[in-house]
Parts: C-alpha cells; sequence; structure tokens
C-alpha cells in the first residue's frame, strides 16, 4: 500500500486553512492544520512530517520564531519547510541567507500569488526530492 | 482650545490619516484571498456554495462601510445626531449581522445581557457599525488563539461610569498594553496586536475611530471571567424622563 506523505499546515487563518485543507486531502496527504507556531512544534513532535508548510505572520510567536525552535532539535534538522505567507519575499531580501542558509528553508511563496493548484505542485516536487 | 476639545480634533485628524487605510487595506487581502483561493479549490472540486462567498464580501464591504463611517463622523462640520439607544437591541443586532462570518470561522455568539438598562443617548449607526467592526476581528483572531472554546460573548453590564457595552473572549490576551501597543503601531506594521491576532486587526481599529469621533472610548474590559473590549456609555440626564 503506498504511503500517503504527512503534511504540517501552520496557517492561522482558518477559511484559509479550511480550503487548504480540503485540496490537499483531495490529493492523498494526511494534512495536520495548526494556527499557531506552538501547535506547530507540538505537532512536529507527535506527527514528524514529511513537509512542513509555514506562514510567517502568526498571532503571538511569529514563523521565524517556529524556525529558531524547529531546528534547534538535532532530530528535526532535515524536515523540509516551505514558506507560504502573507508577507512578500521582498521583505527578507536582506535575510534571505538566514532563512535558506540557517534556518534550512526550501522554498518561498508569496501566499497571494500561488494558486492553489501552484502549492499542490510545490508540494508535490519538494515532497519527492526527500 | 480647551484640551478636551483638543483631544477631540486630534482624534479626528487621527482618523483621517492613512495609516487607517493601510490597515484596512492589509486586512481586506484576507477575505479577497479567501474568495479567490475558494473559487479555485470549488472549481476543482466541483462544490461551490454561493453562500460562503456572499457572506466574505458581504465581510469585506461592511469593514469598507465602517471606514467610510468613521471618517464621515470625524469631519469637523458633520452633524452627529444622537438618540435615545437601548444597548440591549444594539447587541442583538450586532450579533444578528456577525451571524453569518462567525459561522465561516467556526465561532459560536452568545448574548449575555445582565439586567435591565436605560436607554443612552448615542449615535446608533456608528456604536453599532463599531461594534460589529470589533466583532470582525475578534471572530477572525479567535480561532488562532489557544483558545478550547470558539465562543464570542456579546455582553453589557453597569459600571462606575455607566453602562458597558463590549465583546468578550476567554482569552487572558487583552491587556490595556496590548491595545495601547496596537493603537501606536497600526498602519506602520503588518500585525499591530500580535498577542491577540495574525492581521492587521483593522476592525479594531476601525471601531476605535467611530468612537472617538462620538467622543466614547473603547477599553480593555472584563466581564465576570471573560476578556474583551467594550465601550462605556455614560447615563445622561436628559433621558431620566423617558424611563421614569
Amino acid at each position: 500500500m503506498k504511503h500517503k506523505p504527512n503534511l504540517l499546515l501552520i496557517e492561522p487563518d482558518k477559511i484559509l486553512a479550511d480550503i487548504y485543507r480540503s485540496a490537499l486531502v483531495k490529493n492523498q496527504y494526511n494534512v495536520v492544520i495548526v494556527s499557531n507556531a506552538q501547535a506547530g512544534i507540538y505537532a512536529v513532535d507527535k506527527l514528524l512530517p514529511d513537509l512542513i508548510i509555514l506562514e510567517l505572520q502568526l498571532t503571538k510567536h511569529s514563523g521565524v520564531e517556529f524556525l529558531y525552535e524547529l531546528r534547534s532539535y538535532s532530530e528535526w534538522q532535515n524536515i523540509p519547510v516551505i514558506i507560504l505567507s502573507m508577507v512578500n519575499f521582498s521583505e527578507f531580501k536582506n535575510s534571505s541567507n538566514i532563512l535558506f542558509n540557517n534556518l534550512k528553508v526550501k522554498a518561498y511563496y508569496h501566499k497571494l500569488t500561488t494558486s492553489v493548484s501552484e502549492l499542490l505542485e510545490i508540494i508535490q516536487n519538494n515532497i519527492a526530492v526527500v | 482650545m480647551k484640551k478636551g476639545k483638543k483631544y477631540l480634533v486630534d482624534s479626528a485628524i487621527e482618523s483621517l490619516s492613512p495609516r487607517l487605510l493601510l490597515s484596512i487595506t492589509e486586512q481586506i487581502k484576507y477575505p479577497l484571498l479567501q474568495i479567490a483561493r475558494y473559487a479555485e479549490s470549488s472549481e476543482i472540486k466541483g462544490d461551490y456554495d454561493p453562500t460562503f462567498i456572499k457572506t466574505i464580501a458581504e465581510y469585506s464591504l461592511s469593514l469598507i462601510d465602517a471606514y467610510n463611517l468613521g471618517i464621515t463622523l470625524s469631519l469637523d462640520d458633520t452633524q452627529i445626531d444622537l438618540l435615545p439607544v437601548s444597548i440591549s437591541a444594539i447587541l442583538y443586532r450586532t450579533a444578528q449581522n456577525l451571524k453569518a462570518i462567525a459561522k465561516n470561522y467556526g465561532v459560536s455568539l452568545q448574548l449575555d445581557i445582565d439586567g435591565r438598562y436605560n436607554p443612552v443617548l448615542t449615535h446608533e449607526v456608528g456604536l453599532q457599525a463599531s461594534l460589529v467592526s470589533l466583532g470582525m476581528a475578534l471572530i477572525e483572531a479567535l480561532p488562532s488563539l489557544d483558545n478550547q472554546q470558539l465562543k464570542l460573548h456579546l455582553a453589557s453590564h453597569r459600571c462606575r461610569y455607566g453602562i458597558v457595552a463590549g465583546l468578550y473572549v476567554d482569552n487572558q490576551h487583552f491587556s490595556s498594553d496590548t491595545l495601547k501597543h496596537g493603537r501606536r503601531l497600526y498602519g506602520k506594521v503588518k500585525q499591530p496586536m500580535t498577542d491577540l491576532n495574525y492581521s492587521s486587526s483593522a476592525g479594531i481599529f476601525i471601531a476605535d475611530s467611530i468612537l472617538n469621533a462620538l467622543d466614547l472610548k473603547l477599553k480593555v474590559s472584563h466581564h465576570h471571567k471573560l476578556y474583551g473590549l467594550g465601550v462605556i456609555l455614560p447615563p445622561t440626564s436628559q433621558l431620566e424622563l423617558i424611563t421614569t
């Protein structure tokens, strides 16, 4: 039986989370959705996801804080993370080195310009190379 | 110019500032994005629900409308008609207005009106628009907090200065500092109230601008063991005849 990849989506907006969930489930993924960074860390521990899709603009702790916490554990160093954020990448231009090298983010996508079908393609590509 | 009068004029100018507009443009990205992604997703799945889109669009429109009202009321030459208003009726209508968007976010609403109150003299449309804007911001924020219960209480109670009408949740992230920082930062940062919301919380600042124009204040408030934001409506001797 084919293994269904485990995805962890950290998305604070409930309506967007529901929309993404239905598209991902339809495409044969096991999806866990959490709305904040703290719940994200608990979910990583429980699920050990094949891929994390992360929003940076979260309530309380930011997505960057989540990344620092995630990468502080040796066993979670290689979990692939892609950012899908309301924050445009241009705002991170000066610190892209930290995101991609130190925090090992695989890719950064702006949520406003990334359609659901593009997201599915991105996920497929990033899971395939794990 | 007296200090009080100067404060009112400053508040009006503040309401008209581009900062509020920036806050709204950040906020309005969410419903537009929800509509865009929902349209695409439902096309793939073939389960389009027009009510869902209608609710989100109406939510955006009422936010813009409340912003316009805040600006109109803040203009120096605007005549503001104050009328006797029932707090209970205002809260009931606010709940009705929030019902559909609350359903989309999985939040339940509870009306919690303690006792009977005299009517207050205020601008009915303004007060209701500010409570609806506030409610929208809190409904959106609730699922992203660590709350067990996704419930928004629309409540009123008496306080030393009059009657408080407010919106409350079972969460301790409301503090005067949170609101104070938010007021300083809105329009300048994407998330002026990081402890409370992932978005720009524009609804809170729109409510603030409307209430400022009406010489009312939005304050952090407690209702039983709940935390929230409320507006104090002072009693007026002009209405004593009506109630006796």
